[in-house]
């Protein structure tokens, strides 16, 4: 009996020991990729009732969404030329029944999500690409919808407050990532969860991967920091800028937060 | 000095030389059998002090009352232990949030430790179990609220390892303490470790575990079993508790699955993998009771038995629930209850003349 409190005692002290060493791994030496994000990237999502903690919560583009946005004449706006059938299967998904056969549509709703890393990449030439994909999805929704704000307006609005940062590329290791997209400030790599999808489409149907979510999202922002988040929405709100590090495994921090 | 037989706990004991106490006065008020003053004052002093000694040195319960008394002080102690959790959780989220990062990472690590160190302290303190119990179950809960909170604190990627943690912790203290519903919660967590480890292995985020359920008819299994490999000498109801854990886990695989084939690692349609579910759960029901009476696992027959009865009921739902009148179907299930316990009462008369 006596060697089971000994194991308990143990116990805590492995696990903890574990925990603050691969987090000490991740942050020594060199991060991965460091970037300057503001406040359309990590969102103060504000502060719950009886909860001391403060978290930002990371917003990106997601260029391969598990459902895409219909467009007149039945096109798809939204569905990425890089997560295709052959990203897939380097990935290691299971395409192994055709979309248009007539079981595909309940034999990839069972296949299970994987785990992945993705690339997202800060206000480059993919953003530039999202809003102009944006453009056409919203003159649709503005046709459809008569009675809701101008397109113009809309427009305007995204292209003020919406998330710079889009993802671009997918892979099963980092380094393979990090090798096409080389730009440590302005493409960070993540863990990500991604999964088939049976894309149905006039002409043909067909097989596309979906990244449904990042597995770190939420941001821890220290004390400290979190104080200057509160100064800056007292009394006039403004905006503020954070210093993004990503360590050797792939859990970003909160290096540094400024308000503007 | 008491000596406690291996094969049965202090209470057990308890309780036999109680009943042995009353089944000796009964016996000599009917005159079956007469003790000399001397024979009944040895006999009696024996057993108060064997009762006194075993009240002592394990807070066992020697009449009656305080057996019910004591039902109630471990619902207590259980009930008072998750409020104090629940308190643990809400204060930690309220105030732990504003103090310096590395202030935070000490208390949350030495709360677990200070209060498995207190749970021993009043354990040997006391000779009851009702302090240590509810102090251990606020100890595991500030390890799980300890390893969750540094995770999230330091953005670290959530894994299923933690779980493996927690269920040891659980398990250990379980041991040292004689804790049953440590023991359900530690095997509880290690068998969704098991299930989301072998999901892990497959390259599938490991949260997705319930979408593949088979992973747990084998855990749910094999900790069914382990109190074969494992001889318990000092706590001899756990055996019990594995199969209580180990077999419910697994009926409940099989009825999960036999209402929803989506979950399954089969390569067949839904309706194919329910019928095959519905089939088995149908067959390794009776088996339960059959291996139950058989090897004398009573938990094992009484789940068997009540599995069963819950796979059937839901198959005859199925059936005959949209079109036979709602009268006649809930005639039809008393008369298949009937036609159970006179099932169970044969089989429980061979098991008695069996023995």
């Amino acid at each position: 009996m006596k060697k089971s409190l000994l194991a308990a005692f143990g116990l805590i002290l492995f696990a903890n020991a574990g925990l603050l060493l691969g987090v000490w791994r991740n942050r020594s030496g060199p991060p991965d990729s460091e970037l300057r994000l503001t406040d359309r990237e990590l969102v103060f999502p504000g502060r719950r009732a009886e909860d001391s903690t403060l978290t930002l919560h990371l917003r990106w583009q997601n260029t391969a969404p598990l459902v895409a946005h219909i467009l007149r004449g039945g096109r798809h706006a939204h569905v990425p030329g890089w997560f295709d059938q052959r990203k897939l299967l380097d990935l290691g998904f299971d395409c192994s029944v055709p979309a248009t056969a007539t079981e595909a549509s309940e034999y990839y709703r069972r296949s299970l999500p994987r785990n992945v890393f993705v690339a997202l990449e800060y206000d480059g030439l993919a953003w530039r690409q999202w809003l102009q994909d944006r453009e056409s999805v919203l003159r649709y929704q503005t046709e459809m919808d008569r009675a809701s704000i101008p397109f113009e307006s809309r427009w305007e609005d995204e292209s003020r407050t919406e998330s710079r940062l889009v993802m671009i590329d997918a892979s099963l290791t980092p380094e393979d990532l990090r090798r096409k997209h080389p730009d440590r400030n302005r493409v960070i790599i993540l863990r990500a969860l991604a999964r088939v999808v049976v894309q149905p489409d006039p002409v043909v149907s067909y097989l596309r991967g979906a990244v449904t979510r990042l597995l770190t999202e939420d941001l821890y922002v220290p004390p400290k920091l979190g104080l200057l988040i509160d100064d800056s929405r007292n009394e006039k709100p403004s905006g503020y800028s954070v210093v993004l590090r990503n360590g050797s495994r792939y859990e970003p921090w909160i290096a540094a937060l400024s308000v503007n | 000095m008491i000596i406690v037989t291996v094969d049965q706990s202090p209470q057990e004991h308890a309780d036999r030389l109680r009943i042995f106490r009353e089944e000796l006065d009964r016996l000599e008020r009917q005159k079956v059998l007469e003790l000399s003053p001397e024979q009944r004052a040895t006999v009696k002093s024996y057993l108060d002090r064997a009762l006194g000694e075993l009240a002592a040195q394990f807070g066992v319960d020697t009449t009656e009352s305080q057996r019910q008394m004591s039902l109630g002080m471990r619902i207590a102690s259980a009930l008072g232990g998750l409020a104090l959790c629940i308190a643990l959780a809400l204060f930690a989220a309220r105030y732990l949030g504003d103090l310096p990062l590395a202030l935070q990472t000490a208390l949350l690590i030495a709360l677990p430790l200070i209060l498995t160190a207190g749970a021993d302290v009043l354990s040997r303190r006391n000779a009851t179990v009702y302090y240590a119990e509810l102090i251990s179950i606020v100890a595991f809960a500030a390890f799980v609220l300890n390893l969750s909170v540094l995770a999230g604190r330091f953005n670290v990627s959530p894994t299923p390892n933690a779980l493996a943690v927690w269920g040891l912790f659980a398990v250990a203290l379980a041991y040292r303490f004689g804790l049953q519903i440590l023991l359900v919660a530690g095997l509880v967590t290690l068998i969704s470790w098991a299930g989301a480890t072998a999901t892990t292995q497959r390259g599938v985020w490991w949260l997705e575990v319930g979408d593949r359920a088979e992973d747990f008819l084998f855990a749910g299994a094999a900790v069914t079993f382990l109190p074969l490999l494992i001889h318990h000498t000092v706590w001899t109801r756990f055996p019990s508790i594995y199969r209580i854990v180990g077999s419910s886990t697994f009926f409940l695989t099989i009825l999960f699955l036999s209402i929803t084939g989506h979950g399954s690692y089969l390569p067949w349609k839904q309706q194919t993998i329910e019928r095959v579910y519905q089939f088995a759960g149908l067959l390794a029901a009776p088996a339960a009771i059959w291996l139950g009476i058989r090897r004398d696992w009573s938990s094992i027959a009484n789940l068997g038995a009540l599995f069963f009865a819950v796979f059937l009921l839901v198959r005859l739902a199925d059936w005959w629930w949209d079109w036979m009148p709602k009268y006649l179907f809930f005639f039809l299930i008393g008369v298949i209850a009937i036609l159970l316990i006179m099932l169970f009462r044969r089989m429980r008369g061979q098991l008695g003349r069996t023995r």
